[in-house]
């Protein structure tokens, strides 16, 4: 299954976020995401499966910010709010939003 | 599936990112997806400037108020000699340098250690962690997966657990001491883009570090604790919350050349017997070696292309030092150090 398809299956219409992040992921953090053996779920947490070490995730915090012009707080960095691909997605929707 | 052959790599035209390096692509002309979004290398030294006011930034806020200003991460090697230099003659700053001895130091790098120190003025704090966990280490990660795929395009599995086992020390040491700064020789390419200046929020690490040290366990067995882990009450009870972490060598944009040429001022000297990528460890060809078995690319290209990238080192410079891949015979000795079967890599 190819990106566009697994975008087309994902609870979430996509749209220029979804696929931002899910690009960010693939290319800097070499996470893929899909139903193929050996690719990650997006609900599984990226953090217990060892995909996201502190390097990785201190940059997924400066891309988040930068890229959707968002301010992550201490408390929200040290919450579950980012720990798998479906909660960055719902989280940054919600940040977006406001 | 079919071996990757050398014929088969490409190189990008502008950088020498190979086609085998992880999440690459190239366009129409050759150019690396990195090199596509990178600016011309004229740029990078005004980029290089902005880092080094926020460094200074950094310094102001942070000189004085404790025994030492820094720690410094110091391997010997030529990297971190320099940063310790600048840190110490160019900023004023109180350093304390710290060395991890991995028990494959160099000769000539053991000397080096003594000789930049001492002309520099300034403490110096050697940790010799067990050889025969050490040996545990390098052999389990060329063995087994042990980092992030993120991770293994900055340096291969066993630097990276070393890396991780000195940041940890450092990370302890600055919490003990109450030192606001942690300084790593790192250049480009070896840790991500925006790591010229890093806030480490000790509650954040506290939770990586839960996870982290799950799978050194698993891997390096119960002795991983003394060197991955932390006492958590000494963490809680720092009145340090945050420790900068910085990267130096990002912001100021010197040649190999220029670098060596300085240091050597200091009494430092380049070794003979640590390969054509490090200037301390005599286990480093292994690491290549072995990274090159199972990823078909240097793990030094990353940092080589960035250099190249940046306009502070050739192409041809770096494509020579990308194929001097080690063959088995150059790196017997080192894998018979540490209980190596290669046939198990």
């Amino acid at each position: 299954m190819n990106n566009s398809e697994l975008a087309a299956d994902t609870r979430i219409p996509d749209g220029p976020m979804d696929e931002k992040i899910r690009q960010y992921l693939a290319e800097t953090l070499l996470i893929e995401f899909g139903d193929a053996a050996g690719a990650t779920s997006e609900d599984e947490n990226l953090f217990e499966s060892g995909l996201i070490d502190s390097f990785g995730f201190v940059q997924l915090v400066a891309f988040l910010e930068k890229t959707f012009d968002i301010k992550i707080s201490d408390e929200e960095v040290l919450s579950d709010a980012l720990s798998s691909f479906a909660k960055i997605r719902t989280f940054v929707e919600a940040k977006v939003a406001r | 599936m079919t071996a990757t052959t050398a014929a088969d790599i490409r190189l990008c035209t502008r950088c020498v990112l190979p086609s085998t390096f992880p999440g690459i692509s190239f366009d129409a002309t050759g150019l690396c997806s990195m090199c596509q979004e990178a600016p011309p290398a004229p740029e990078f030294e005004k980029i290089r400037g902005e880092l080094r006011q926020r460094l200074e930034a950094v310094f102001d806020a942070n000189r004085g108020k404790a025994e030492y200003d820094v720690i410094v991460a110091f391997s010997g090697g030529k990297d971190s000699s320099y940063t310790l230099m600048m840190l110490t003659q160019k900023y004023g700053l109180k350093c304390l340098a710290v060395t991890i001895d991995n028990g494959f130091i160099a000769e000539q790098a053991q000397k080096n250690l003594r000789a930049v120190t001492s002309s520099l003025g300034i403490d110096f704090m050697l940790f010799t962690p067990a050889p025969v966990f050490m040996n545990k280490l390098y052999k389990t990660s060329a063995t087994t997966p042990v980092h992030t795929k993120a991770a293994l395009t900055r340096a291969s599995s066993m630097c990276n657990s070393c890396i991780n086992l000195i940041n940890n020390h450092m990370v302890k040491l600055a919490i003990e001491k109450s030192v606001p700064i942690i300084a790593g020789g790192y250049i480009g390419g070896q840790v991500p883009k925006d790591s010229v200046i890093m806030q480490m929020d000790l509650d954040v690490q506290a939770r990586f570090r839960s996870e982290a040290i799950k799978r050194y366990l698993r891997n390096f067995g119960p002795e991983a604790e003394s060197y991955f882990g932390m006492n958590e009450e000494m963490v809680k009870r720092s009145p340090l919350r945050k420790i900068n972490i910085v990267n130096p060598m990002l912001a100021f944009g010197v040649s190999e050349e220029q670098i060596i040429e300085e240091i050597a001022t200091l009494g430092w000297r380049k070794t003979a017997d640590t390969g054509s990528n490090s200037t301390n460890c005599l286990l480093n060809d292994l690491g290549i070696a072995v990274h090159y078995k199972q990823h078909q690319y240097n793990p030094y290209v990353n940092e080589i292309a960035e250099q190249v990238r940046t306009g502070l080192m050739s192409r041809e410079e770096a494509i020579h030092k990308v194929q001097d891949i080690p063959d088995f015979s150059r790196v017997e000795r080192q894998a018979r150090a540490i209980g190596l079967d290669w046939n198990d890599v």
